[in-house]
């Protein structure tokens, strides 16, 4: 599903910020990303949207290969990723229902298909009863369950959520966490770069360790790798 | 993109508008002034050119021939002359012709003066009227005349056409000039009308990005706001200078009736048949392009 060679970016500072990356992320896998500020967990995902391009190695994506795809090319690539960010950026002067109808108006779904596909999500991440609210009538838990559901309306094969539980307090976390769990069990792949150790060691989920731009563990049940 | 897709671009289209109406108003108010200037520069041209094209066709150079050229030798030469380029039609004066227009230019009301004339003294005056398609060209064609066997006295026309094809001519360099100016400064405030119209959304763009929008897809409402706020700067001073055109040449007809033989109008339908389309037009290419450059520049968020 991602396969990552050799891959190394390098800043025009200089400063590299992946060094020699090799990475394999199976169908349906859940993937914990975790490593201190300024480890290349973010350039990694960057990478992985394609908004920065390697210096050097490979990248695929559903056998899709990166390095060579053109920006013509690159929204559809993007329609099999979804996104979802620590401040989970909703459009404020809509609704919750619209925010995720959005997503789909964006990909030129059939009208026809939307509302049904939106409520679904709603009713997925336990918001059918607040579709009218708007974003800062919610909590932050609330918002970020809206930008899960906005990030999965379309289907995609993949969803990578950078510092998902950031802005949030344990008991949203696990909130947020429970839904994604549930998200991969039916089958998508879920990806998430997180500082939060207690979730990494609960969900006893395949995770990465990163530092000074490298992987320096790959633990497949789960566990945070303390570095000396 | 696809066409379902039309209505919803138009609808975020129109809400831009509506969020930078300010901006929006700025930049219709100064495509409206430069189609403005172009519909007065265009009307004056456009008139300037008819009078011209009237006063073209009433040119003519007066061709006398040698006293021994027969009429066979006449007819001959008029051939030789009809078939110049310069040329749109020519008239012939026998020389009987000549003395009867005389004498009833003349000795209209005393024609007993005429009959004291036992020959005709315009025996030798048969002559050609010759008409010209372009005032420009008389000086050639006359020189060509001048030396043409059998042509014995050329008469040219002094007429002001020469005169109003230079002024039309200098009317256009100055419209030229003004309105490239005025274009350049519309499709700069549209261009800067629609930055701000996507800085103001930079966080939607980039959310459709993320979720996979295609470069159409996020630029169409941009193009929508631009042609629209073209197409109202282009209709506005149209339908104004419409009015104001037909008031103004009632106006001028009605006060000044001197005039009336000297001026010719043209009339509103034509000048505004070819100049609403032709603004409409102008104004649509202002706003594609002005937004072409925003876009370009910008919204690769």
């Amino acid at each position: 599903m991602i396969i990552m060679e050799n891959v190394t970016k390098t800043y025009t500072t200089g400063v590299p910020a992946l060094n020699g990356i090799d990475l394999h992320i199976q169908k349906g896998e859940f993937v914990f990303i975790v490593g201190k500020s300024g480890s290349g967990k973010s350039t990694l995902i960057k990478l992985l949207l394609k908004e920065l391009d390697p210096t050097s190695g490979k990248i695929y994506i559903n056998k899709k290969f990166l390095n060579k795809i053109t920006r013509k090319k690159l929204p559809y690539l993007r329609r099999d990723i979804g996104v979802v960010f620590q401040d989970f950026r909703l459009l404020p002067d809509r609704n919750i229902a619209d925010n995720i109808a959005f997503a789909q108006k964006v990909v030129e779904a059939p009208s026809r298909k939307i509302k049904g596909r939106v409520l679904a999500m709603l009713s997925m991440v336990g918001l059918l009863d607040k579709y009218k609210s708007f974003p800062n009538e919610l909590s932050g838990g609330e918002q970020q369950r809206v930008a899960i559901a906005r990030a999965l309306v379309n289907n995609p094969e993949i969803l990578l959520c950078d510092e998902p539980t950031g802005n949030l307090d344990p008991a949203n976390s696990n909130e947020i966490m429970r839904i994604l769990d549930q998200v991969n069990k039916q089958g998508t792949t879920v990806l998430v770069v997180t500082h939060n150790m207690e979730i990494v060691q609960q969900m006893r989920k395949r995770t990465i360790t990163m530092s000074e731009g490298k992987i320096i563990s790959d633990m497949e049940k789960g566990g945070y790798f303390y570095e000396d | 993109m696809k066409i379902r897709s039309l209505w919803y671009h138009i609808v975020d289209g129109f809400k831009n508008i509506h969020r930078n109406r300010l901006f929006s108003l700025a930049s219709m108010a100064t495509i409206a002034a430069c189609i403005f200037l172009f519909g007065v520069f265009y009307s004056l041209i456009a008139n300037f050119q008819y009078m011209i094209e009237s006063a073209e066709s009433e040119i003519c150079v007066t061709v006398f021939f040698d006293e021994d050229l027969d009429e066979t030798g006449i007819l001959k030469l008029g051939d030789t002359i009809s078939q110049r380029s310069e040329v749109s039609r020519i008239h012939y004066t026998s020389a009987e012709e000549a003395w009867e227009n005389f004498k009833s230019e003349y000795f209209a009301d005393y024609p007993e003066l005429a009959e004291g004339f036992s020959d005709n003294p315009l025996a030798k005056s048969a002559s050609y009227e010759v008409y010209l398609n372009n005032a420009d060209d008389q000086s050639t064609l006359v020189e060509y005349l001048e030396n043409l066997e059998g042509v014995r006295q050329v008469n040219k026309s002094e007429a002001t056409a020469t005169g109003l094809a230079s002024a039309a001519r200098l009317v256009s360099y100055i419209a030229i000039a003004i309105v490239a100016i005025l274009l350049a400064v519309s499709i700069f405030l549209i261009t800067n009308t629609i930055v701000i119209g996507i800085t103001v959304r930079k966080d939607e763009i980039s959310i459709m990005k993320y979720i996979g929008a295609t470069d159409a897809f996020v630029n169409a409402p941009f193009f929508v706001e631009g042609i629209v706020i073209g197409l109202v700067g282009a209709l506005i001073p149209t339908i104004i200078l419409r009015y104001i055109y037909a008031g103004l040449v009632n106006y001028v007809l009605s006060k000044f009736s001197v005039l009336k033989n000297i001026l010719n109008f043209l009339d509103a339908n034509a000048v505004f048949n070819v100049l609403v389309p032709v603004s409409v037009f102008l104004g649509i290419i202002i706003g594609i392009i002005g937004t072409f450059f925003a876009v370009r520049k910008h919204a690769d968020v």
